[in-house]
């Protein structure tokens, strides 16, 4: 294997299918909507999203590490320890300063901020927590993951919405690929079931409104959809160069071979209507990694369930590729986890490929007739897949597209 | 009143995750890995708790003699919390910098 590319050899996941990868899969290839009623939304119009069943971070952390943390960041701890214990790592035992964090977070966070508002509007300074800011910083994933896993290499953040968690995988692997670390521990995290987040994206007119049904809110490619729907997640991948994953007799889940990253340079939130900065990422994922576009044989997409989004994105596909090969959207299932979901897909992607098995897009009742796809719906399917696209496009305009091979 | 040196005992386990066996009027703050940003955050529950304004409380004491410390100000404050200490004499640093 070229040294262009980075093995994959471990996967950590949280998200609203599960606390842990295989709960996670598992989920997923159940093909139901996991939305439900939020309590932290009471009152709001948009009063459901996609939580982590029984996620309870001092349980599984400990509150000398949870205290100080928001949840987004709790989320991350739990991801990239999983990350490490399936990759076979002896954090006790490695060089840390051969090993690389690179975190996605959107950074909407602050659960906090509501309280401590309050208490600025109030005059009440001493009440306000120290940890006010740096529970809530964006870097701070990032920066407590290296602190718990001992990782003293490069420890960077990506911030780029949507595409957060793609685009610090692309970048965790440049990292390995300038030689600058042997390991990296790479992937996304958000908590975006938040009220502000909620109210104001729902002010913005991207959530679904299915009050009465918030297990079909989410409904990528479908005739019906009205919009995203909240979630949370983390997902976290460990990296490795090649050679140092031969070197230890690493299990290799799959191989990460092409980043391509991109700006459409268009509008703060609308895609371009063309999807011409989408396409300049996924094709510059597939010159990175030397492939043709025949070698692309699934697409995880980024399918937020959103009118606009669907429909470009579907037309980029289109546009590529001849006939596209079965696409998904996970996000039918565990609605769109900002930051992470790029991380999320990655992840997926790998398993999907380890495992010749697509998940089903959950709530794909009726393809939207302006949609030209094969989206797989209802049941996973069974494909034979040797290389793989995993697509994520955030506001700002910034997109990043993966490319993962066999192993 | 929740004596003072219980509600820290309480706040150090159930909100810092201090183990309970580590506990003990002779322990230092040090000891018990309570940094300069876990202070503050001390003195912030404290003073939710107690219904007081606190100044803060010297560097590298023990708990006992922080709780001892806490309870005379707070009898002191007897009339309400602003009357506690903004004006107090006493050295400070529960909290230090941080960078």
């Amino acid at each position: 294997m070229s040294e262009r590319e980075a093995a994959v050899t471990g996967i950590g996941m949280v998200t609203p299918a599960g606390i842990g990868r295989e709960a996670t899969w598992e989920g997923l290839c159940a093909g139901f909507g996991l939305a439900r009623g939020d309590a932290d939304l009471a009152g709001l119009p948009v009063d459901f999203s996609c939580q982590v069943p029984g996620f309870d971070g001092p349980a599984l952390l400990g509150k000398r590490l949870t205290w100080r943390n928001d949840r987004f960041i709790q989320l991350a701890l739990v991801a990239a320890r999983e990350a490490v214990e399936d990759a076979g790592l002896d954090t006790a035992a490695w060089d840390g300063t051969r090993v690389a964090v690179v975190i996605g977070s959107g950074s909407i966070g602050g659960d906090q901020w509501p309280k401590e508002y309050r208490n600025l509007a109030e005059g009440r300074v001493g009440a306000i927590s120290p940890t006010a800011l740096v529970r809530s910083l964006p870097n701070m994933a990032a920066g407590e993951v290296s602190t718990d896993l001992r990782a003293l290499g490069p420890c960077l953040t990506a911030s780029t919405a949507c595409a957060s968690g793609a685009t610090a995988i692309g970048l965790a692997r440049d990292l390995l690929r300038t030689g600058v670390c042997d390991i990296a521990v790479a992937g996304g995290t958000d908590c975006a079931r938040l009220p502000m987040a909620s109210a104001t994206f729902d002010r913005m007119q991207a959530l679904s409104q299915r009050r009465h049904d918030p297990a079909g809110a989410s409904r990528p490619f479908d005739a019906d959809r009205d919009g995203f729907v909240l979630g949370e997640a983390a997902a976290v991948l460990i990296l490795e160069r090649p050679q140092h994953a031969r070197a230890r007799g690493a299990r290799v889940r799959g191989h990460l071979c092409g980043y391509g990253a991109s700006s459409d340079g268009y509008h703060p939130t609308r895609p371009d209507p063309e999807g011409a900065g989408a396409r300049r990422a996924l094709l510059a994922a597939l010159a990175d990694a030397r492939a043709d576009r025949c070698e692309v044989h699934h697409v995880n997409a980024h399918g937020t369930s959103t009118p606009l989004n669907d429909r470009v994105e579907a037309l980029m596909l289109g546009n590529v590729f001849r006939t596209p090969p079965p696409v998904t959207s996970l996000k039918g299932a565990i609605g769109h986890s900002l930051g992470a979901a790029g991380a999320v897909d990655a992840a997926t992607t790998v398993l999907s490929l380890e495992r010749q098995l697509i998940p089903p897009t959950a709530n794909l009742d009726r393809l939207d007739e302006a949609i030209d796809l094969d989206v797989v719906t209802k049941k996973p399917r069974s494909h034979r897949m040797e290389g793989a696209l995993s697509n994520a496009f955030g506001f700002g305009g910034q997109n990043a597209v993966l490319f993962f091979r066999t192993a | 009143m929740e004596p003072v040196y219980d509600l820290m005992a309480h706040l150090l386990t159930e909100h810092f995750g201090v183990p309970a066996e580590e506990i003990t009027p002779d322990s230092t703050f040090e000891q018990l890995d309570i940094d300069s940003l876990a202070r503050v955050e001390m003195i912030t529950l404290l003073e939710d708790h107690l219904q007081v304004t606190l100044r803060q409380e010297p560097e590298g004491t023990t708990l006992g003699e922080a709780a001892a410390y806490l309870e005379r100000l707070v009898a002191e404050s007897g009339a309400g919390p602003e009357a506690v200490a903004a004006d107090r004499a006493e050295p400070t640093a529960l909290a230090g910098p941080a960078r």
